[in-house]
């Protein structure tokens, strides 16, 4: 790209092409209920919602190619501030515009004053309003955990080559279930927690006998660190379930309430807000329904919990790293620790001798 | 069932989608021509580092009318020029017109190897070395301490350890009593366990204090940067933004065994008001703060509420106590137009008043 004029000329381009298939997209849309909004048949329906699909895919293509268009222009951006407003203002508008899908199924009926929550029902996905969410709250995630998980799960075929067989079987099961965890939404806390339960059992058939092996010296240590890893990372998920179960619950219920608030305008015969106006009164709603939320003690324990487990996988998951470097000529975090005391000591002892020395000379000054 | 024929707009949404469009693209063009953002741009001198640490004295351009100096001291989790942000939004600047005699603070960013720094590497050796450097310095035996926000809570302690070094007391928005459940960092770290997260990071890196913020309010911080998107032909108000971002996201890493005691000391058993902290072997005890105390809080903080800061005048020892009521919230305190007219005349007339 030679310059952001450059840039910013093919952009819009691409842009006019977007908007016009948009627009093809919605006179189709028309054109196939025209004459023919009361038939509301099955086929009529079916057909809606197929086009609904299609119009929000577009729409997902949309944003896909503007994150990826301000991927490239954030690249031209030097460092700073400027560039991590950048790019949390980019990700706001990403959430925006996510929100934005669930509003475009509102819009005509609430101006043409025919909403009820019941029909909307039907566009609401909670898979789709989950991304919302966890736009928002992007910076809780259980990602570098499941690094951890996944690099222990590798390392323990190093360790253990003839419990492979078993491991592969319990990676493999406790893989699909991880990944079925981030998929829940709400109400599905139960079949999250059956899951989490489902690999404590798989996990108790193939690595436990592992255990029972006669001593095998330093290995042995590894292996146990490297079970409990294993042990703990599905604990740590079922715990990350239930605090999903409350945050995307709450924000379930208040875009119900948001949802109910509309439906009385319309009784009310009100003035139905426009996309910007919803978008305020979405944060404002959410706003108040997690400061309520968080105010909990049971949230607050939860996630006390949610971080203990956490960090319980990564002080083992440190030391087997330490046992597995211990042979090799390189600085291990708890000897890097032990200088820094040592150093924090000195640090304090010279402190003390300057101070005594100081209180000296004063004094013998003042002889 | 409705057809759904009645919820579609395409031309809405080609209308949204395009709006905003154009403004990320001219909030880009705007932040890709703006250049460094300036903070905390009163002059200072340094004096003595030790260290992560700084002791700076400001430089004053009018005439000192308050003899005794000021030592700022602010908390360890953010940075210190929130107090002189932008020369027309900085508390510093307007108490040096009041013709203090101002010095700061400044902790610093702690590394990897500060993980054993300790309260008591805080206060008895850090503060307390910028405390006789200035008595020292400047031939007075007592200096004003005020300190702000965390920075309120270690000179606190510091008072109360070395009651004989300071002159005056000023607090502004200082957690003093922790048992409260009114904000919710005071609800979260009760719960929280210190030891597992220190021993597993060593120093706590700010990015995880950041997370705990965003945590306070996740959907203003988003409305807040769609709502920005709409100014940005306005270059001041943009650069004030970016300001405030800078200060923001500049959150310090934390010592560990500091960020332990005071975790599970004060947050979690409330030492301060119950006693029993002990910090290098010496107890504190709030009785010894005897000498004037203004202590000032915010009405509407949500971060320190005022059920944790007002308490602190029913357990110091003092005679002269004063409690401010500053009508706003926790950064208000700082920036806004209503604290540069009034907060800063208010404390530097509360310190003329007490000079001799």
């Amino acid at each position: 790209m030679e310059n952001i004029t450059d840039f910013y000329n093919e952009w819009l381009k691409a842009q006019k092409q977007t908007m016009k298939n948009w627009m093809e997209a919605g006179d189709n849309l028309r054109q196939s209920f025209q004459g023919e909004t009361k038939a509301r048949d099955a086929e009529t329906v079916k057909r809606a919602f197929d086009l609904h699909e299609t119009f929000l895919g577009m729409h997902k293509s949309w944003a896909g190619a503007m994150n990826d268009a301000f991927a490239a222009m954030l690249k031209n951006l030097s460092t700073g501030i400027g560039r991590e407003t950048l790019t949390n203002i980019f990700s706001s508008a990403e959430t925006y515009m996510k929100l934005f899908e669930f509003w475009l199924p509102l819009y005509k009926s609430l101006q043409e004053k025919t909403f009820d929550p019941a029909s909307y029902q039907q566009f609401f996905a909670p898979a789709r309003y989950k991304e919302v969410l966890d736009k928002v709250f992007a910076f809780i995630s259980p990602g570098s955990f499941q690094e951890i998980f996944d690099q222990v799960l590798k390392y323990l075929e190093t360790v253990a080559p003839l419990a492979q067989s078993q491991t592969k079987q319990f990676a493999e099961f406790a893989q699909r279930h991880a990944e079925r965890f981030s998929g829940f939404l709400g109400r599905d806390s139960e079949a999250a927690l059956q899951a989490y339960e489902n690999i404590l059992d798989a996990y108790q058939k193939s690595l436990d006998p592992m255990l029972k092996l006669p001593a095998m010296g330093k290995s042995r240590e590894n292996l146990e660190l490297t079970l409990s890893v294993l042990k703990k990372y599905p604990a740590y998920m079922g715990q990350f379930a239930k605090f999903q179960n409350l945050m995307y619950g709450a924000g379930q219920k208040t875009m119900e309430k948001i949802m109910a608030d509309f439906a009385r305008r319309v009784k009310d015969n009100a003035t139905m807000p426009g996309y910007d106006e919803f978008f305020k009164l979405w944060a404002e709603a959410n706003d108040h329904a997690y400061h309520e939320l968080f105010n909990t003690e049971e949230f607050s324990t939860l996630s006390a919990q949610l971080q203990s487990a956490g960090l319980e996988i990564r002080r083992d998951f440190q030391r087997l790293l330490e046992l597995t470097l211990a042979d090799y000529p390189v600085v291990l975090r708890s000897e890097m620790d032990e200088l820094y005391k040592t150093i924090h000591e000195l640090k304090k002892r010279i402190h003390d001798l300057e101070n005594a020395m100081r209180a000296s000379s004063a004094a013998g000054a003042k002889r | 069932m409705m057809p759904p024929a009645r919820f579609f707009d395409p031309q809405a949404a080609v209308k949204e989608t395009w709006a905003l469009s154009r403004k990320l693209v001219n909030a880009y063009e705007t932040l890709n021509g703006l250049g460094q953002i300036e903070v905390g741009a009163t002059p200072k001198e340094l004096l003595f580092e030790c260290d992560t640490i700084k002791l700076y004295h400001y430089q004053h351009e009018g005439r000192i009318t308050c003899k005794v100096p000021v030592l700022l001291a602010y908390a360890l989790v953010n940075r210190p020029y929130m107090l002189d942000l932008q020369p027309d939004r900085s508390f510093v600047r307007h108490l040096l017109q009041q013709g203090l005699d101002l010095y700061v603070i400044d902790w610093g960013y702690p590394t990897k190897a500060d993980k054993y720094r300790s309260l008591d590497d805080y206060l008895n050796l850090y503060l307390n070395d910028g405390v006789d450097f200035i008595r020292q310095s400047t031939n007075h035996d007592r200096v004003n301490l005020m300190g702000i926000c965390q920075g309120g809570t270690l000179s606190t302690i510091y008072t109360a350890i070395f009651p004989e070094k300071i002159k005056n007391l000023i607090t502004i928005v200082t957690p003093i009593d922790f048992s409260t459940n009114d904000g919710l960092l005071f609800r979260w770290s009760k719960n929280m366990n210190a030891d597992a997260l220190v021993d597993a990071y060593g120093v706590i890196p700010g990015d995880f204090l950041n997370a705990g913020y965003m945590m306070l309010r996740p959907f203003m911080k988003l409305s807040k940067y769609i709502d920005i998107l709409e100014a940005m032909e306005d270059r001041e108000k943009i650069e004030n933004f970016l300001r405030m971002e800078q200060w923001l996201m500049d959150t310090p890493a934390q010592a560990g065994e500091c960020y332990r005691q005071f975790v599970k000391d004060l947050y979690q058993q409330n030492k301060l008001v119950k006693g029993g902290l002990m910090v290098g072997g010496k107890n504190v005890e709030m009785k010894r703060i005897t000498m004037p105390l203004l202590n000032i809080y915010a009405s509407d903080d949500h971060i320190v509420p005022p059920s944790a800061t007002t308490p602190l005048n029913d357990i110091v020892g003092s005679a002269d106590k004063q409690l401010y009521t500053f009508e706003g919230g926790h950064i208000g305190v700082f920036v806004s137009a209503k604290s540069q007219k009034e907060l800063a005349p208010a404390v530097a007339k509360w310190l003329h008043e007490r000079a001799n």
